[in-house]
C-alpha cells in the first residue's frame, strides 16, 4: 500500500480556473517524490490540500489509507508540513518551539522527549536553542523547522522549499539527513523544489507540474533520457518552453 | 490536555514582557494622576477657605489696626511683616527674602483714602512659579481674607457715609436664601445637580474609559497575533498537526479574554485609585457644605444618599447587567479582530484593518463622553446604536435613567451580533477561507509573485 496516494485532485480558486487540475500520483513507503515546476504552477496549493489546509474541489488524496477529505483528522497524525518561507514563534526559545511541537503530536513524556531529543541532535544549534526565536538568522531558522518536521518520525513528510535560505553545507546535511531518513526510517517524503540540483540528488522520482497540470511523472533517469537532456534543469527548461519533446 | 498547551502558548504570546510592561505603565499613571488630582483638590480648597493672610502694613493707622482686629474675630491668621518698598517695583526679592508666595501691601495713605472717599489702593503680589494647576493656584490665595478686608472698608464706608448698619449692608449684599433641589426619576432631592452630576460623570466616565481601553487593547493584540501567525505561517504548521481547528480557535479566544480580563482588573484598580481621590474630595466638601445650610425640605442628606434616593445609584442586579453587557461588547470586539486580523497578508494590510474597529470603538466613546446619546437626533441615535460598542459605554446610563427597553434591546442586538460574528469565525476557521480570504484591495501578494516570476 502506497503512504499517500493522490487521485484526480483538484482544486479551483476562481470559478472555471484550476490551479491545480485533475493531479494523480503515489508516493510509497520509504520514497522520496518531489513536485517540480514553474512559478504559480499549483506545487503549494497540492501541497495545502494534502495537508488538509485546504479542500480540494474535486478529487482526493489518501494519506495511509485515510482521505484528506473525509478524515482530516487522521491524516494530521500521519503526516507534518513544513511551508515555504515559514517562521516560527518569535518570543518562544527555540527548545520550548519543539516541545510544544511535539507535545502536539504525544501525551505521553517518553515520546516528547525523544522526539525532542532528534531535533536537538539534528538541527545543530547548540546552544543558541535556549535564545529567543527572534534572534535566528533564517537559515537557523530553516533548520529549526525541518528538524521539527521530521522529530515526530511522521509516515510522510511535506516539504515546501525544504532547503531555500540554507548555505552549501546546510542545504547539503539536510539532503543527507533526509536520504537517511528515507531509507533507514522508511520515511516518505513529499517535496517541492525550484533547485534542480537538488531535486536530482535527492529524488527517487519526480513530477513535473505546470499550470497545473501534472506532465511528467518518473525517476530522474527516466525523465532525462525521454527529454534527451543531460540533467533536469535542461528538462525544466524544456517544458516550460512548452515544446516537450515527448513522443510515445 | 492539548487545549491547555494551546491555551499556555497563545496566553504567552499574548502576554507578553511588553503588555506587562505597559499595564504596570499604566496603573502607575493612573495612580500617579491620581494623586495629583488629590493634591491639586486639596491646594484649591485649602487656598479658597485660606484662613491666612501675609501684610505688609505700609499705612500703620488705627484703621489699618481695627481693620486687622476683625479679620483677627473672623478667626483669619494676620501675619504683618516690615518690608522696604522696593524702589524698582519689583517684588521677587521682597518674597524671596521673607520666604512668601503672596503678599498683601497696603500702600501708604491707604486709610485717607477711604476717608476722603475715593477708591483705596491695595495690592496683591502673586509669585507663580510652575504651569500646573496647584502651582497656579496660589494666585487664586488669600482670598477669603481678601474678601473680609473687601466687606471691612464697605461696612465703614456704608456706616459711615450713608448710616447703613452692618446688619443690612450684609441683606443688601446677599438678598436671597437659595435652596438647590435636583429631580431625578420622579423624585426629587435637596442636592445640587452640579455635585450630583460631578459624581455620576465620575462613574459614567470610568466605566466607557475602561470598556475603550480593554476593547482597543485586546483586539489590537489578538489581531496582531492572528495576523503574525498567518504571516509567519506558523498557522499552516499548526493547524496541519494533529490538532482540531475549533480548539486553536478557542485557545485563541480563551487567551484574548484572559488577557482582556487581566488588563480589566489592572485597569479597575488604577480607576480606583484614580477615582478614590476625586471623588472622595468632593463627596466631602459637598456635604460639609450641606450641613452647614440645612434646607427646608427636612433633614439633610448627604450626597450618597442624595443619589441613591434619587435612583441614580445602581443596585447590584444592574451593575452585574452592566458587567455582562461589557463581556459581551469585549466579546464582540476581540472576534472582530479575529476575523479582520485573519484577512491581514502583511503588517501594511494589518494597520489598515484595524484603523476600522479602532473607530468604532472611539466615536461612540467620545460621543458618549460629551453627551448623553438618548439627547442625540434620531439618525445620530440609530447611527450610533449601529455600532455594538455603544450599548456597553451607554449600559449604565440606561439602566440609572430608567431606558430599560434600550438597554435590552442593545443587549439582544449584541448578543445576535455576537452570535453572529462567532458564527463566521468558527466557519472561516473550519473552512479554505482562513488561507484563501484577503482583504478587498489585498492584490500586493499577487503582484509580488507576478514580479518574482
Ligand atoms: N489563496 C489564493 N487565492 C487565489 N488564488 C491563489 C491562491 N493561492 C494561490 N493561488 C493561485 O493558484 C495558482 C497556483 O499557486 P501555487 O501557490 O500553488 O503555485 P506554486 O507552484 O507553489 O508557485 P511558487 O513556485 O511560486 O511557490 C497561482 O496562479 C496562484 O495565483
Ligand atoms: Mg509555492
Amino acid at each position: 500500500m502506497s503512504i499517500l496516494s493522490v487521485q484526480n485532485l483538484t482544486k479551483s480558486y476562481k470559478k472555471g480556473i484550476n490551479a491545480v487540475d485533475s493531479l494523480s500520483f503515489e508516493v510509497e513507503r520509504g520514497e522520496i517524490f518531489a513536485l517540480i515546476g514553474p512559478n504559480g504552477a499549483g506545487k503549494t496549493t497540492t501541497i495545502r490540500m494534502i495537508s488538509t489546509l485546504i479542500s480540494p474541489t474535486s478529487g482526493d488524496a489518501l494519506v495511509c489509507g485515510n482521505s484528506i477529505v473525509k478524515e482530516p483528522e487522521k491524516v494530521r497524525k500521519n503526516i507534518t508540513y513544513l511551508p515555504d518561507e515559514a517562521g516560527a514563534y518569535k518570543t518562544m526559545k527555540g527548545i520550548d518551539y519543539l516541545y510544544f511541537m511535539a507535545g502536539l503530536f504525544f501525551d505521553d513524556r517518553e515520546n516528547i522527549e525523544l522526539s525532542v531529543k532528534r531535533a536537538v541532535d539534528m538541527c545543530g544549534l547548540g546552544n543558541r536553542l535556549e535564545e529567543k526565536i527572534q534572534g535566528y538568522s533564517r537559515g537557523m531558522i530553516r533548520k529549526l523547522l525541518l528538524s521539527r518536521a521530521v522529530m515526530t518520525r511522521p509516515a510522510l513528510a511535506i516539504l515546501d522549499e525544504a532547503t531555500s535560505g540554507l548555505d552549501v553545507v546546510n542545504a547539503l546535511d539536510i539532503r543527507n539527513a533526509i536520504k537517511r531518513l528515507s531509507r533507514e526510517e522508511g520515511m516518505s517524503f513529499l517535496l517541492s523544489s525550484h533547485n534542480m540540483l537538488e531535486i536530482e540528488y535527492i529524488s527517487d522520482r519526480v513530477g513535473i507540474i505546470a499550470g497545473g497540470h501534472l506532465l511528467e511523472i518518473g525517476t530522474v533517469d527516466d525523465i532525462k533520457r525521454k527529454y534527451d537532456a543531460p540533467n533536469l534543469e535542461e528538462v525544466f527548461r524544456k517544458v516550460n518552453s512548452g515544446q516537450p519533446s515527448a513522443e510515445e | 490536555m492539548q487545549f491547555f498547551n494551546l491555551l499556555k502558548k497563545e496566553l504567552r504570546q499574548l502576554i507578553t514582557v511588553q503588555a506587562l510592561a505597559t499595564m504596570g505603565i499604566t496603573l502607575l499613571l493612573f495612580i500617579f494622576l491620581g494623586q495629583i488630582m488629590t493634591r491639586t483638590t486639596d491646594t484649591l480648597e485649602e487656598a479658597v477657605s485660606s484662613n491666612s493672610i501675609t501684610v505688609a502694613d505700609m499705612d500703620k493707622t488705627d484703621f489699618t489696626a481695627g481693620m486687622f482686629e476683625s479679620l483677627k474675630e473672623k478667626e483669619i491668621e494676620v501675619t504683618l511683616v516690615d518690608i522696604s518698598l522696593p524702589e524698582d517695583g519689583n517684588f521677587a526679592p521682597v518674597l524671596k527674602e521673607k520666604g512668601l508666595s503672596s503678599l498683601t501691601v497696603i500702600p501708604k495713605g491707604f486709610s485717607a483714602q477711604v476717608e476722603s472717599g475715593e477708591k483705596a489702593e491695595i495690592r496683591f503680589v502673586n509669585a507663580v512659579s510652575g504651569v500646573g494647576l496647584s502651582s497656579m493656584v496660589d494666585s487664586a490665595g488669600d482670598s477669603k481674607a481678601v474678601s473680609c478686608i473687601y466687606d471691612y472698608v464697605g461696612e465703614y464706608i456704608a456706616e459711615k457715609e450713608h448710616g447703613v448698619s452692618t446688619e443690612d449692608l450684609d441683606r443688601i449684599n446677599d438678598p436671597l436664601m437659595t435652596v438647590e433641589l435636583t429631580v431625578a426619576n420622579g423624585k426629587t432631592a435637596e442636592v445640587s445637580p452640579s455635585s450630583v452630576s460631578g459624581i455620576m460623570m465620575a462613574q459614567s466616565f470610568a466605566i466607557p474609559f475602561a470598556v475603550f481601553l480593554i476593547v482597543m487593547m485586546g483586539s489590537s493584540s489578538i489581531m496582531t497575533a492572528i495576523s503574525t501567525e498567518k504571516i509567519d505561517k506558523t498557522l499552516e504548521t499548526l493547524l496541519s498537526s494533529p490538532v482540531s481547528r475549533i480548539s486553536v480557535l478557542l485557545a485563541k479566544m480563551a487567551a484574548a479574554v484572559i488577557s482582556a480580563l487581566l488588563n480589566s482588573v489592572v485597569m479597575g484598580i488604577g480607576m480606583v485609585f484614580y477615582m478614590g481621590g476625586v471623588i472622595g474630595n468632593a463627596a466631602a466638601g459637598i456635604t460639609t457644605e450641606l450641613e452647614a445650610a440645612p434646607g427646608e425640605l427636612g433633614d439633610v442628606m448627604n450626597l450618597a444618599q442624595a443619589v441613591s434616593f434619587l435612583g441614580l445609584s445602581i443596585t447590584p442586579g444592574q451593575a452585574a447587567l452592566v458587567v455582562l453587557e461589557i463581556f459581551i461588547a469585549i466579546s464582540i470586539g476581540l472576534c472582530m479582530a479575529l476575523i479582520l486580523g485573519a484577512l491581514a497578508t502583511d503588517a501594511q494590510s494589518l494597520s489598515t484593518l484595524m484603523l476600522p474597529v479602532m473607530l468604532l470603538i472611539m466615536i461612540p466613546f467620545f460621543v458618549s463622553i460629551f453627551m448623553d446619546i438618548n439627547t442625540l437626533g434620531k439618525a445620530g441615535k440609530i447611527f450610533l446604536y449601529i455600532i455594538p460598542f455603544t450599548h456597553a459605554y451607554a449600559a449604565l446610563g440606561n439602566l440609572m435613567f430608567g431606558h430599560t427597553l434600550v438597554f435590552w434591546a442593545g443587549l439582544a442586538y449584541q448578543v445576535v451580533f455576537l452570535g453572529i460574528l462567532m458564527f463566521a469565525a468558527v466557519k472561516i476557521f473550519t473552512s479554505d477561507l482562513l488561507f484563501t480570504m484577503r482583504m478587498p484591495t489585498g492584490r500586493a501578494k499577487g503582484r509580488k509573485q507576478e514580479a518574482k516570476s
